[in-house]
Order: C-alpha cells, then sequence, then structure tokens
C-alpha cells in the first residue's frame, strides 16, 4: 500500500512539473489540457479509494503550493476525486476507449462542479465566468482526447514494469 | 474473550477508509478558511520554493535543450548567410549594407537605453519558469525570489514590442521563485484611469486564462468621452501600482439604464500567452 501511494506521488510530481513548465507551452485554441487530472483519475481507477484519497490529498497541497489558490482548495478536490475515483477499481472493466474518455469527461466536469461549489461555499471571489465559459469546453475536448492516451501509456507502463513476463525458470 | 475497546475498533476498521476521507476534507476545509493567516501561508512558501526550484531546473534544461537546438539550425542559417554575404561583397562596393546594419542597430539601442532611463523604479528582470496548472488561477512561477530581493506585493511589468505595460503583482515569495498574479486574474483589482479623459475606475480580470479585462465604476457620463480603442492606465491612487502603467485598450461599453456606471472591457496592451521575461519594479536598489 506505502509502496503505491509512493510511485503514484511520484508519477503525479513529475506530471505536474512537467504541467507547469514544458506542457503549460502546448496551447490548443487558447486551453491547455489538464494532464495532472487526467493522470490522478486513471492512476486513482487503477489503485482503490484508501491510496487514492491520500495521494490526492498531498497532490493537492503541492498544487496549492504553485497557484495562489488558497491552500487546501487543490487537496480537497482531489481527496475526495481520488475517493471516487478509486471506488472503481476492480469495478468496472477497462477497454482501452469508451471508459478512458468517459472517466476523461466524468473527472473535467467533476473538477468544474467541485470548484464551483467551494469557490461558492468559501467565497473565494472567483466570477462564474470562470467556470462557465467557451474554453472549458474545449478543455473537455481535449481532455477526453487525452484520456484514452494516457490510460494506453499506464496501461503498458504496468505491463512493462509489474508484471514482468517469466521464463520457465519462474 | 474481548478487550472493551474492540467494537470500537471493529468501526474504526470497517469506517477506516471514509475517517480518512472525513479527516482529509475536513483539514483542507480549515486550511481554505484560515487562509492568508502566517501559519497557514508559511508551507505554501516552504512548497513553492520547493517546486520552485524544480521547475527551474526543468525550465533551464529545456530552455538549454531549446537553444542547443536553435544554434544548430542558426549555425547552418548562418553559413548560408556567409555564401550569400559573400556574394553579395564581391557585387557591391563599399559598406553601405553595414552602414545601414549599424543604423538600425544603433536606432534599437537608443530605444532601449531611454526605456531603462525612464523608469523611476529599479527594475528586477525575471524568467517565467512555470504556469499555474489550474484551470481557474492563472499564475506565473518566476526564477527569483527573497534572495534576489523580491518581495511580495510588488508591481510586474513586461515589454512586448516596444510597449510596456503591466503584467500584474507578485503574490508569493519563495527563496528563489515567486508567484506572479496577473492582471488576467479575477481576484486581482487595479485602480486605472482612462487615459484621455482621465475618468477613474476598477479593473479586474474574468478568471480562467481569459485575455480580457473589466473595468468597472467609471462615471455614466464619460459615456460621450469615452471610445472604443482608448488607452487605459494604472491610477496610481492605490500605492502598488505606479501611475500611468499601461493595462490596455477599451473594447466594448456598455451601460445599463439601472446603473449609475459603465461596464467597459478592455484589451489587455500585452499579449499574456507570449510572455517571457517580466521586471519586477522596486523602489530601492
Amino acid at each position: 500500500m506505502i509502496r503505491t501511494i509512493f510511485w503514484a506521488l511520484g508519477i503525479l510530481a513529475i506530471v505536474l512539473l512537467l504541467q507547469t513548465t514544458v506542457l503549460s507551452y502546448f496551447v490548443v485554441l487558447g486551453v491547455k489540457a489538464d494532464i495532472l487530472l487526467v493522470v490522478f483519475v486513471i492512476l486513482a481507477t487503477q489503485n482503490g479509494s484508501f491510496a487514492s484519497q491520500i495521494v490526492g490529498f498531498f497532490l493537492g497541497l503541492a498544487v496549492d503550493t504553485v497557484t495562489t489558490s488558497p491552500l487546501g482548495y487543490h487537496a480537497f478536490l482531489f481527496s475526495l476525486a481520488g475517493y471516487l475515483f478509486g471506488l472503481g477499481s476492480g469495478k468496472v472493466y477497462f477497454d482501452p476507449l469508451v471508459m478512458p474518455v468517459f472517466l476523461g469527461f466524468l473527472a473535467t466536469a467533476f473538477e468544474l462542479i467541485v470548484g464551483f461549489l467551494l469557490n461558492t461555499v468559501f467565497r473565494l471571489g472567483q466570477p462564474l465566468s470562470a467556470y462557465l465559459n467557451i474554453g472549458e469546453v474545449f478543455q473537455l475536448i481535449l481532455n477526453l482526447l487525452l484520456s484514452p492516451v494516457v490510460f494506453w501509456f499506464f496501461g503498458w507502463v504496468k505491463e512493462k514494469f509489474q508484471n514482468p513476463r517469466r521464463g520457465f525458470g519462474g | 474473550m474481548s478487550s472493551a475497546g474492540s467494537p470500537l475498533r471493529h468501526l474504526t476498521n470497517r469506517y477506516r477508509r471514509g475517517l480518512i476521507l472525513t479527516a482529509f476534507l475536513v483539514s483542507s476545509s480549515t486550511m481554505i478558511l484560515f487562509n492568508g493567516t502566517p501559519g497557514v501561508a508559511k508551507p505554501q512558501e516552504i512548497g513553492l520554493s520547493v517546486f520552485g526550484f524544480l521547475q527551474g531546473l526543468i525550465s533551464g534544461t529545456v530552455h538549454a535543450a531549446t537553444q542547443l537546438g536553435g544554434s544548430v539550425v542558426d549555425l547552418t542559417d548562418l553559413q548560408a548567410r556567409y555564401q550569400k554575404a559573400a556574394t553579395l561583397v564581391k557585387k557591391y562596393e563599399g559598406n553601405e549594407r553595414a552602414l545601414v546594419q549599424l543604423r538600425e542597430e544603433n536606432r534599437r539601442l537608443r530605444e532601449q537605453l531611454s526605456f531603462h532611463q525612464s523608469l523611476p523604479y529599479f527594475n528586477v528582470p525575471v524568467e517565467i519558469i512555470g504556469k499555474d496548472p489550474s484551470k481557474v488561477y492563472s499564475t506565473f512561477v518566476v526564477n527569483k525570489g527573497y534572495l534576489d530581493g523580491i518581495r511580495k506585493n510588488l508591481p510586474v511589468v513586461a515589454t512586448q514590442g516596444g510597449v510596456t505595460g503591466l503584467v500584474g503583482k507578485v503574490a508569493e515569495v519563495g527563496l528563489s521563485s515567486s508567484v506572479v498574479q496577473p492582471i488576467l486574474d479575477a481576484n486581482l483589482f487595479i485602480a486605472a484611469r482612462i487615459e484621455n479623459t482621465r475618468h477613474e475606475g476598477l479593473v479586474t480580470g474574468k478568471g480562467n486564462n481569459q485575455e480580457i479585462l473589466s473595468m468597472s465604476y467609471v462615471k455614466k457620463a464619460s459615456l460621450t468621452e469615452v471610445h472604443q480603442g482608448d488607452l487605459v492606465v494604472t491610477a496610481g491612487i492605490d500605492s502598488l501600482y505606479p501611475a500611468d502603467l499601461l493595462i490596455g485598450r477599451v473594447k466594448t461599453i456598455t451601460t445599463k439604464e439601472y446603473q449609475t456606471s459603465l461596464d467597459i472591457e478592455l484589451e489587455p496592451i500585452l499579449d499574456f500567452s507570449r510572455l517571457e521575461y517580466l521586471n519586477i519594479l522596486r523602489s530601492e536598489p
């Protein structure tokens, strides 16, 4: 369990650093894909609720440090997402296309809705237009396109490194 | 034989997942509630110092790789230019071309020199090493921090195509990196005025990286005087930003019968998607 948490945190820290540096320059139609969210959700569906909520909390704190969002905003968002998306672990059949796209859709919608609720409840001062605009539609499409690729990549990594094929010698 | 604590332990084990989630959600909410208080702000500064350092490393590596690639391309390009220049040198007598280049370079240098001298503030040039990963907030991480004399709330400007405009302010300071809150952020308010009519108003962003600003509290009586394309500058009355820094141009003006002020949409003077280098202004060296 602890190993899973550290692995996931390591991977997500790298994705966070890449997203805030290299990938932040890949902007399509004025928006950038939320790779961090997609990777987090896909890892959550593989690692289960317990590990993912812990990973989500610490990842969220890390995100909060590199933004001006109030400390705890992303920690709340990601720990809840980790718990909810982790519930699907072992219960849902993951085909290579439809389920990742569906997850990408759910994750983007979840982030928007919970973000808006946090903004409203804690009076964080962001206007409604920050959550409801055409850019969100573009980002949703980008996330949907990206989800199967990320899912395939992590499936490949898992197969390559976690379950190496063994010969007759065991 | 069971101890008295067994049912409690059984319950705890059974609902362990939910209990941990609740603990996380409660602590996150508490942190949001007490946001800005010194005890909560400190971990954020420490985290920024660590992440800012790593971001600087990655950004620097990518920058170096890009420069290396660019240098190879430049070298090939230079070689071709050299051949061309050699042919030209043979073709033309005299140094007219060099003279034109020198004149142009001289003009640019004069322009830069006058810009530098015209700033009444000391400026610290910084490079953007990271951008906000979230959707709602639109901050930049820059490569200088507390050790370079950067402090919270210092104004940040940038120059694009010879025009210097306001970028935002320093929102958080780490040891060797800082977070810049741009004027596009919905939580940043700037006292501003229309440059030619001198009417005052309050400029704020619309969040979510939308490159559009909103100016409110401009008196309705100014409707006939304010026009599309008018420049908007900082008013200099909130002590954070120097006066007359360019912010944007008037894009649309709307007025409602029941309101006493105008709603003005501005187009920022700077293209925020192309920003690479910024200047943080300080009143002391």
